[in-house]
């Protein structure tokens, strides 16, 4: 795995926040949405999109790679998926769909799947103000090629009016195991309906949480500018990081918790077959751990890349694509200890 | 039963799963499920928040007898109906929303609480506006001279144009 790609990195309040991101949705204005699009019809998106980004010089030092991802297997459209790269619809439905995306992965292009175009910036830490600024200058240079569907009062034309006006969606990915263990978090998700967010676990809306993992999302993006829905996003946003700060500092002298930190990080640096749900609650704990101190010489960075390493799809990308799941368990165990020092 | 994915086992798990909106129905075998264990709930949350919130705020228009006629108005550029855009919760084209405006707009209203946009403004559309303005401009000065030398079948001309262009016409050119 390439270490320079953008979750191997540490951002601002890393203890907390994972990563952040905003997506843009855009479509071409002269062609049918993708609902709608013959296969020919959509060969020919593809081909307009990819040559504007490869006419567009301030684009090339991103390095777009280019992917058919109906030529690719499935296993390798998995690992994509587990990256964030694509989406799950793309999983079912590849012909006709692409994706570009820069070297460190922090800046993607999926075309065809919801909409023509889906531009994605990702950074780690806290940071959607600069994220922001990246994708719009991005949106920018391509609008100028590809002259994208708007109209003066719906904002920008997406095949879903869920996403019509700004088409922005723009998240956190929250760790946030204190207000998980004080049950504020129940509060907390009830109050951000209110001021028109959103807060799923990791995995979508009514999936337990995973690893106490929390995506904080807009729900609004017509009637609101997107900077107002970034600023709206990062406030709340922060006022819940000092909350789980707060609630850590209270929970870290107890002896139980201090327990669990240790006793998970015994586990993840012991075991030798790991389960994909185990890994994620013991490497909570440990991340825990880390942010208060209980566990030192381990580093945001090094378990962000160890959650992304240890995705099913990415161990079969790399193991072989006929490595079954009691096989994945093993190597997942090995690559954890490993990570952690164990023996 | 062999397995829907790798095709080669016994097909022994039953996975159930909604993507926007479309129920989807497999057997898997256990080796399979497990991979996709891990995928199929991080497949949620790509689609939560997109698409699958739209669905559901529309009646049930194709089940009224009272609102078949809806279906005689189709998107002339897609051929989409408003029954295809209440079903599936998606528009065909950029242009079903001029179509469908009217019939679309409380459902916007509903799912955004707003209906005018109030964020970037695309290029094209910022250029077409600048562009109709400085037209609009120098016609209201060529109408104005028109009538001051009583060429008043010039006048008429200029100020039908003005006309258009205020009323959003076309001017890329
Ligand atoms: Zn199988
Ligand atoms: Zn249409």
């Amino acid at each position: 795995m390439n270490s320079a790609v953008w979750y191997s990195k540490e951002g601002q309040n890393s203890d907390v926040v994972v990563s952040s991101r905003i997506r843009l949705a855009r479509n071409l204005p002269d062609v049918p949405f993708p609902i709608r699009l013959s296969k020919e019809t959509a060969q020919v998106v593809v081909s307009r999109i990819v040559s504007a980004v490869e006419k567009t010089g301030e684009l090339t030092k991103y390095d777009f790679q280019f992917l058919d991802l109906s030529k690719l297997s499935r296993v390798k459209r998995l690992s994509l998926l587990e990256r964030h790269l694509i989406s799950p619809d793309l999983i079912q439905k590849s012909s006709g769909t692409a994706l570009l995306s820069s070297t460190d992965e922090s800046v993607s292009i999926m075309v065809n799947e919801e909409d023509h175009l889906r531009l994605q910036v990702m950074q780690a830490g806290f940071g959607l103000q600069e994220i922001y600024v990246l994708a719009d200058s991005i949106d920018n240079l391509l609008d100028a090629k590809l002259k994208f569907a708007f109209d003066d009062s719906l904002g920008y034309l997406t095949q879903c009016p869920t996403n019509l006006g700004t088409g922005m969606r723009a998240s956190l990915m929250l760790h946030l195991p204190a207000l998980k263990r004080t049950g504020a978090i129940n509060n907390v998700v009830k109050n951000l309906i209110k001021l028109g967010l959103t807060m799923r676990g990791m995995y979508g809306e009514g999936t337990e949480p995973v690893g106490d993992m929390y995506q904080l999302s807009n729900q609004v993006t017509l009637g609101i500018s997107e900077k107002a829905a970034v600023k709206n996003l990062e406030d709340i946003s922060m006022q819940l990081v000092n909350q789980e700060k707060t609630a850590r500092n209270e929970l870290r002298s107890s002896l139980s918790v201090q327990d669990e930190i240790h006793r998970s990080f015994g586990l993840l640096s012991n075991c030798r077959l790991l389960g994909s749900n185990e890994f994620m609650s013991l490497v909570s704990n440990v991340r825990f751990g880390v942010a208060v101190n209980e566990l030192k010489n381990l580093s945001f960075a090094d378990l962000n890349s160890l959650m992304f390493k240890v995705q099913a799809a990415s161990i079969c990308l790399e193991y072989g694509e006929e490595t079954n799941g009691k096989e994945q368990n093993r190597i997942r165990a090995d690559i954890v200890r490993k990570a952690l020092g164990g023996s | 039963m062999l397995c829907q994915v790798c095709g080669k086992k016994n097909a022994n798990v039953h996975v159930k799963q909604i993507v926007n909106d479309v129920k989807t129905e497999m057997m898997l075998c256990e080796d399979c499920a497990q991979n996709l264990g891990v995928t199929s709930a991080i497949e949620e949350e790509f689609n939560s928040g997109f698409g699958d919130l739209f669905g559901s705020f529309f009646p049930s228009y194709v089940a009224s007898p009272y609102r078949l006629d809806y279906s005689v108005s189709r998107c002339e550029k897609c051929g989409t109906s408003f029954e295809d855009v209440s079903s599936t919760g998606k528009l065909g084209c950029a242009n079903c929303y001029k179509t469908f405006y009217d019939e679309l707009l409380p459902y916007i209203k509903r799912i955004h609480g707003n209906t005018k946009h109030a964020g970037k403004v695309a290029l094209c559309a910022r250029a077409c506006a600048d562009n109709c303005k400085s037209k609009i401009e120098e016609l209201q000065i060529k109408l104005k001279r028109a009538v001051e030398n009583q060429e008043f079948e010039q006048a008429a001309v200029f100020r039908d144009e003005i006309k258009k262009l205020k009323d959003g016409g076309n001017c890329d050119e």
